[in-house]
């Protein structure tokens, strides 16, 4: 439970939050994108700074790299997508999006 | 051991200070010129052409995007190179059925002629 | 060298489904260079019933003491999983194959991300790695993603599929900060280990304020998978804007494959050894969670039912239909015990049926109209009364009206949740299937009332093929509400397996 109190921990927290932040704010795609990649990154951090001078700590840094790779994969489709829709509606804006609704 | 830093400290503080002595100092004994080359942006002295506001090509993205997923793909590699005598055989099959999976990928980046540039 | 054959033969059906995808792939680029994907569906259609194969015959057999490679379970409850998850993606596919709306011609991809979606539900059904657990649903995400998208150039499928990937970025990255956290508490990141662990914590009485953080988190992310409230908002919007086939996939195989995992994490990690007699704090604790998600369940067919009221779209409206069917198999996962679990197995089969069914009769009606309103119905049951009694079955099925395989399944769940003493949560979804009952009866009188111009859909390519599977499914969805027995016993040999 020691964890819990570690300064890199709370710092891991705060990405996270201001991942959530960015998310719930921001009505521009590439950067709700950006958010999402802090919160990924806060996950990573968390996982290194759990693992932290003891006997996994090299596990750890391989579920990061795993992580970093999903996280690439996501924003490349992400990314891939918000352009596909701005090439139809000229509007990288999430507003933007209103043709469904019911 | 804190003091192994001293002299990058003390390199730090020089260079602020450096930095802020001369604007300061122009600040005081300099006397305003405006003139349109100072307006301009700096672009190492060619000449402006265009906005800063262009759009880039699509094209642009998708091979960033290919670039940036090829390249964490080869971060797994990296570990299992460092220890790949202990891994032994079964390293070497995993790390084969990989890259096959990654080869595929390639070849159908390649077959759809994502990678050239100017098509 | 002969331990990994001994493990790689314990993956037998993931490799084999890898192996196709890749083949599929391959024939498009190379032999069929993108002209007519109808081989690469058929090259699809082979490497699924490979992989079932394969699958029955590991249905019997021991499993491994030992999780292979030290994270896959190889048991029968992730075979049944996987088993339905195959089942589903080969009605997509000839699905895909048959209709002529959606039918991605010259885009052999399309199987190719397919396979590539099932092979992530099938990781995430035979885990109890966390870091596997998450792979596996990253991979069937941005799978479904892209077959969100696929519809090129059309405005809906690529708002939909920015829709998902946004949300589902956001949910899973969630769900991954709450793993790292269960990691940080416990050192582990296999469920096996977790759990034993908090049961110490728990002893210890460290409080439970972080693990309910860590849990919550966790649970945002399941919730977001299966659409259950208060993350299914994505779902409506998604399910209208995706091709018919894809929605099907969405609706069938990603969501069983997020209850899969969701049954795994709960009881590995949350559900105390009756029988070793865990912890006091323990019970409470995973009563509490019980408690929750049946409150989750209650809120999640509530808000399902009545947004489905409304609709006129009839993708849209079994969008709604299927967030309420989520809740209602909540019902059985807030139980936290074996019956309720083995309930929840059983419905998620009759789920199956009757959604497959009725998503095909979809396709099959936009195939001859190019239209998916619930009022252009009209007529199809004096055009094709064959199809139109196959999906007065399936509707039947979802209302959970005997003789079909939906009552029993319903039947079974809220005896579980009644049982365990959630009178409550019995009575809410009591009256929210008579509500249900309102809208899938629109469906049927639609279909059988006379059109008001009856030329305007004189045009019926009927589909034999397309006819007959649609009858496969209703059959199956009529049999299991009779002969319900023996899939009962499957369900509870594979829930009685899992741990």
């Amino acid at each position: 439970m020691s964890f819990f109190g570690a300064p890199v921990f709370f710092l891991a927290a705060a990405l996270f939050a201001l991942g959530i932040y960015g998310f719930m704010t921001r009505r521009n795609l590439i950067v709700v994108l950006m958010s999402i990649e802090l919160m990924l990154n806060a996950a990573n951090l968390t996982f290194l700074a759990a693992a932290r001078g003891t006997a996994q700590a090299n596990e750890a840094s391989s579920y990061a790299v795993f992580v970093i790779l999903v996280a690439a994969a996501e924003v490349a489709v992400g990314l891939a997508l918000v352009l596909a829709v701005f090439r139809l509606k000229r509007d990288s804006d999430i507003d933007a999006a209103r043709d469904l609704r019911g | 051991m804190l003091s192994d830093y001293a002299p990058l400290l003390l390199l730090l503080a020089l260079a602020a200070a450096f930095v802020v002595g001369n604007l300061v100092i122009s600040e005081v004994l300099g006397r305003p010129k405006p003139g349109v080359g100072k307006k301009t942006v700096y672009e190492c002295g060619m000449p402006i052409r265009g906005t800063a506001r262009a759009r880039f090509s699509v094209h642009y993205y998708l091979l960033a995007l290919l670039f940036i997923l090829f390249d964490v793909e080869a971060a797994f590699l990296l570990p299992w190179a460092a220890h790949a005598e202990e891994l032994g055989k079964a390293g070497l099959v995993a790390m084969g059925g990989f890259a096959v999976v990654l080869v595929v990928g390639l070849l159908y980046v390649m077959r759809k002629k994502a990678l050239e540039w100017d098509r | 060298m002969n331990l990994l054959r001994e493990e790689l033969s314990w993956i037998t059906p993931e490799l084999c489904l890898t192996l196709f995808a890749c083949v599929a792939l391959l024939v498009d680029l190379f032999v069929q260079k993108g002209r007519e994907s109808v081989m690469v569906g058929f090259f699809s259609l082979m490497g699924l019933l490979a992989t079932a194969f394969f699958l029955y015959r590991q249905y019997g057999v021991t499993p491994p003491a030992q999780p292979v490679f030290g994270c896959m379970v190889v048991d029968p409850f992730s075979t049944l999983f996987k088993l339905f998850a195959v089942g589903a993606l080969a009605f997509v596919v000839l699905f895909t194959m048959l209709s002529r709306q959606t039918r991605p011609d010259g885009y052999g991809e399309f199987y190719f991300i397919l396979l590539c979606a099932g092979l992530g539900a099938f990781f995430l059904a035979s885990t109890y790695n966390l870091l596997l657990m998450y792979l596996g649903l990253e991979l069937l995400s941005i799978a479904s993603y892209i077959l969100a998208g696929y519809a090129k150039g059309n405005r809906r499928s690529g708002e939909a599929a920015m829709k998902y990937v946004i949300f589902g970025a956001v949910a899973s990255g969630v769900m991954l900060y709450g793993f790292t956290l269960l990691y940080g508490m416990t050192g582990s990141i296999d469920l096996t280990v977790i759990g034993p662990k908090l049961r110490d914590q728990f002893a210890l009485d460290h409080g439970t304020i972080p693990i309910s953080v860590a849990t919550g988190l966790c649970l945002a992310g399941f919730a977001y998978k299966i659409s259950a409230a208060p993350f299914h908002f994505w779902t409506p919007d998604v399910y209208e804007g995706a091709p018919t086939p894809v929605t099907t996939f969405l609706a069938v195989a990603s969501k069983g494959a997020g209850f899969a995992a969701l049954l795994r994490f709960l009881q590995a990690g949350f559900i105390p050894d009756r029988t070793l007699g865990g912890p006091e704090a323990m019970m409470g604790y995973s009563d509490k969670l019980g408690t929750l998600v049946a409150v989750l369940a209650a809120l999640t067919m509530t808000l399902g039912n009545l947004a489905a009221l409304g609709q006129t779209n009839l993708k849209r409206m079994l969008a709604y239909s299927s967030i309420a069917h989520a809740g209602y198999v909540l019902m059985g996962v807030a139980t936290m015990n074996r019956e309720g679990f083995s309930s929840v197995l059983f419905y998620l089969v009759v789920y199956y049926f009757m959604n497959l069914g009725a998503f095909g009769v979809v396709m099959y009606y936009a195939n001859t109209t190019g239209d998916e309103q619930i009022d252009d119905l009209k007529g199809l049951g004096w055009r094709s009364p064959l199809v139109a009694i196959t999906m007065v079955a399936f509707l039947v099925a979802l209302v959970g009206l005997p003789p079909t395989a939906g009552f029993i399944g319903k039947w079974f769940l809220f005896t579980a949740a009644v049982k365990k003493g959630f009178l409550w949560l019995a009575v809410v979804a009591g009256i929210n299937s008579a509500i249900s009952l309102f809208y899938y009866f629109r469906v049927a009188r639609a279909m059988w009332l006379r059109p008001e111009e009856e030329a305007k859909y004189a045009t019926v390519h009927a589909s034999p093929a397309f006819a007959a599977l649609l009858l496969v499914l209703a059959v199956g969805t009529v049999w299991f509400g009779v002969g319900f027995d023996s899939l009962l016993r499957y369900c509870d040999y594979s829930q009685n397996l899992l741990r």
